[in-house]
């Protein structure tokens, strides 16, 4: 036996049976397998927020140069002054935006009562081709489950939780094909459809609407909330705006385009609604 | 283990940290390709197979606990593009760009085609099969265009000697 242990093929075998099976396992995610990914996901996301915040600290850099020649080309003499005034300015708006950030964060405590409200700040989004998800610095250990829904701070929907490691997770968007939300009209609450994302809308940031009931009266512009009908999303999250109406006819079904009311590429900080009876 | 080099399984491993960032950075009309597929191709006509297979099967792994959905794709990914690159690797100079960029045109449609399959399963596939080809060519033609300097560096750092006696025994 330890012969067998020692031979190098026999080594190797094991080896592969072993990944083989690690891999079957770890196809469903909620696999307690899929725990070893935080021996590289919890250093990494450290290293990658580091990134992310230089990036953009670069990013502002860039941009304060070009608003910089532009006032030496304007006034030279003001340079100084009006620099020192760029400094209070953004400074103020920093703290405008955070002060509302914290109001709407308010907003949705009271709105969701029954939910415990994490936090969350987008460390970067994992690359794909016809798919892409996004990474937040909140985990397990923060108190993130799977499938738990993601709203943005003005009650607007984002996505839910796909998978959770031990500091972070990941969040698929409202536009990705895993997704499905009940909805209905914020006007007359009456009729249903179900949201769900496309492969070919996706590249245009878009989602589609099918299974209308034929009492939902809708029009383009309207715009559509969570219904609450299923297990994941409460009632009253805002889903989208319709931006067209078509119908199948084939099918003889209508279906529609949705315009999220989020924009995927400029959201920050997201917060992840965790029912309290959990 | 004298012929060990550690240097490129690190640079494969901070390719991986880096690769949202890079497909962000580097990305043309919004396509971008896997740098690390890529980079791990580029290394394997420069290593022995064995090698070039631990290596790719060590970093897919990797890759899989980080971003992907479930762990094995980046593996098979990986390790059937270094398979393509061992047979190529006999036929052609790895400084030869017109065969640089052949080979990974082509290589990288194939193995997009089965990522996307893998990804998104063969019904969402076959249904937008029109759209998923036209990106993917994209994303082959942009893996072919950066060939051209992968091919220049090739030459470039075998110019010393390695090259040379490659051409004798040819």
């Amino acid at each position: 036996m330890i012969k067998l242990l020692k031979n190098r093929k026999f080594q190797i075998a094991l080896s592969i049976v072993a990944l083989l099976f690690i891999v079957l396992l770890s196809v469903d995610r909620f696999s307690k397998v899929n725990i070893i990914r935080n021996i590289v996901t919890a250093p990494v996301v450290l290293v990658q927020k580091g990134i992310n915040s230089a990036s953009e600290w670069v990013g502002g850099i860039v941009s304060g140069i070009r608003g910089y020649a532009d006032v030496i080309e304007e006034n030279r003499n003001l340079k100084d002054e009006n620099l020192k005034l760029k400094q209070q300015v953004s400074t103020l708006a920093e703290l405008v935006e955070e002060n509302e950030r914290l109001r709407e964060s308010l907003g949705i405590k009271n709105k969701f009562s029954d939910f415990e409200i994490v936090g969350a700040n987008i460390v970067g989004s994992n690359p794909g081709n016809f798919y892409y998800n996004f990474r937040i610095d909140a985990g397990s250990l923060d108190g993130v489950e799977i499938d738990a829904p993601v709203i943005a701070g003005d009650n607007v929907l984002v996505g839910r939780v796909y998978s959770v490691d031990l500091t972070s997770s990941v969040i698929i968007p409202l536009i990705d094909e895993k997704m499905g939300v009940s909805v209905w009209n914020t006007k007359s609450e009456g009729g249903q459809g179900i949201v769900k994302g496309d492969i070919e809308l996706k590249e245009q940031g878009r989602c589609l609407m099918d299974t209308i009931s034929e009492d939902f009266d809708l029009k383009p512009g309207d715009v559509i909330e969570t219904s609450g009908i299923g297990s994941i999303y409460p009632r009253g999250i805002l889903v989208g705006r319709i931006e067209s109406i078509h119908r199948d006819d084939s099918l003889i079904e209508r279906y529609a385009i949705i315009e999220p009311l989020v924009n995927f590429n400029e959201i920050r900080e997201v917060f992840i609604l965790k029912n309290k009876g959990d | 283990m004298k012929s060990y080099k550690w240097y490129v399984p690190v640079f494969l491993i901070i390719i991986i940290i880096f690769q949202p960032f890079l497909s962000q950075w580097f990305a043309v009309g919004g396509i971008s390709i896997n740098f690390v597929l890529y980079f791990t191709m580029l290394f394997a006509f420069t290593k022995k197979p064995a090698h070039s297979i631990t290596v790719a099967a060590v970093v897919g792994l990797t890759y899989d606990m980080i971003y992907s959905n479930w762990l094995g794709k980046m593996i098979i990914l990986l390790v059937v593009g270094t398979i393509f690159v061992m047979i190529v690797d006999k036929r052609i100079y790895r400084e030869n760009i017109p065969g640089l960029i052949l080979f990974f045109f082509a290589a990288i449609f194939l193995l997009e085609n089965i990522n996307t399959i893998m990804e998104t399963g063969f019904g969402e596939y076959f249904g937008s099969i029109l759209f998923i080809q036209t990106r993917i060519l994209w994303m082959s033609l942009y893996a072919a265009a950066l060939s051209i300097i992968a091919g220049i560096a090739y030459f470039l750092t075998s110019l010393r000697g390695d090259r040379k006696i490659r051409m004798k025994g040819a």
